[in-house]
């Protein structure tokens, strides 16, 4: 018969409508949704929001999300209610429930392969991790050696200089960045300075210490290497703002998993500037990364056009 | 042929300081390695994370996001768009 669904209804209330106004709208939808044989599970107020474009002169709108579970037929009706509601500005109706059991059988899976290979190499996890953080500790004083005396300074102003002449912000951003690697340890007193005035410049850092990762490929060990000198200083400078200790440690994490720490890593500072500011400037250090990545691939494209 | 290929991955380690933007080769989908299961349309941090600097859609070629992943993304950013979460242009 007809099977119950899960959807997810999204409607973005005009500015000009109070709170009032809105959870009236909320409470009609609910009624239309039970008329038509659903119901609504969970309801999910996220408030004045700036929106990315204009619609109708208007620059920002009151988002609902509501889950709701029915029959299909349920959509096409209230879809047609929803469009008269002239007090919205969008609204959209996925179904979600085949989605979210897809992610669920995944995570299910990667769970349980994981308590089976833990289960496994219970005894075994110790020795292996040895062995893999010690050739990474001799080889950064062997192989970069020569442009690297100071090795972790050396290994920040390199990218630091590269960059220079694409982000005006990294020139400042060398600055910290050489503070924080020369105390290979930030302790919190100098580093804590540089960092309040650089939180959001210590982000251009970070990106580029990650083309770090790719650049000394034609030999294995050494890329490991480089990629753990240089998300150091990077890291500490990110961690620095919360604590102030851990430069140490994920600079031997990196070695172990040379591609996907570092860029991990680089990645969760990139985001975390980009949220603080919230509306136009989280646009800019957003795309930075990536406008600075992919510039060689920007410029292929356009001349594609 | 190997030797242009040297040149984008190894620009700046040579210490050749050319300005050819990072010449990463990322070849890790960023999605699984981070273990995101369900590319959600609302997440505008990360989506916002995955468009050019104009507001287009990153190509995979650039991303390196598996075939998966970019279609999920792609959907949950369309979605996104027409909520007025993720701009259309970005200027």
């Amino acid at each position: 018969m007809s099977e119950t669904r899960q959807y997810e209804l999204v409607y973005v209330v005009s500015p000009e409508i109070a709170d009032e106004g809105v959870t009236e709208l909320h409470e009609r939808i609910a009624g239309i949704v039970e008329q038509l044989g659903g119901s609504i599970d969970k309801t999910d107020n996220w408030g004045r929001r700036r929106l990315a474009y204009e619609i109708d002169r208007h620059r920002e709108g009151t988002y609902v999300i509501e889950t709701i579970t029915g029959p299909g037929s349920l959509v096409t009706e209230l879809e047609r209610r929803l469009r008269v509601m002239e007090q919205l500005l969008r609204h959209l109706i996925v179904r979600v429930d085949e989605d979210l059991r897809k992610a669920q059988r995944v995570r299910d899976r990667r769970q349980s392969r994981q308590q089976r290979r833990l289960a496994k190499r219970g005894p075994a996890a110790a020795p292996a991790a040895e062995p893999a953080s010690e050739p990474a500790a001799p080889i950064p004083a062997t192989e970069p050696a020569a442009p690297a005396a100071a090795s972790a300074s050396v290994a920040a102003s390199e990218p630091v200089a590269s960059a220079a002449a694409a982000e005006p912000a990294s020139v400042a951003a060398s600055e910290p960045v050489a503070s924080a690697a020369a105390s290979s340890e930030p302790p919190a007193a100098p580093a804590s300075e540089p960092v309040a005035s650089a939180a959001p410049v210590s982000e251009p850092a970070a990106p580029v210490s990650e083309p770090a990762a790719p650049v000394t490929e034609p030999a294995p060990e050494a890329a490991s290497s480089a990629p753990a000198v240089s998300s150091a200083p990077a890291s500490g400078v990110a961690e620095a703002a919360d604590t102030g200790e851990p430069a140490a440690e994920p600079a031997v994490a990196p070695a172990s998993e040379p591609a996907a720490a570092p860029a991990s890593e680089a990645v969760a500072p990139a985001s975390e500037p980009a949220a603080a500011p919230v509306s136009e400037p989280a646009v800019a250090p957003a795309s930075e990364p990536a406008s600075g990545a992919d510039e060689a691939g920007e410029k292929a494209e356009k001349t594609d056009e | 042929m190997s030797d242009d290929r040297d040149d984008r991955r190894g620009g700046r380690g040579g210490g050749r300081g050319g300005r050819r933007g990072g010449g990463r080769r990322r070849k890790v989908c960023r999605y699984c390695v981070d273990k995101v299961d369900y590319i959600d349309y609302k997440d505008v941090r990360l989506l916002m994370m995955a468009l050019a600097e104009r507001g287009k859609i990153q190509p995979r070629r650039i991303s390196g996001t598996c075939a998966k992943c970019q279609r999920k993304l792609t959907t949950a950013i369309k979605r996104a768009r027409q909520l007025a979460l993720v701009p259309y242009v970005l200027d």
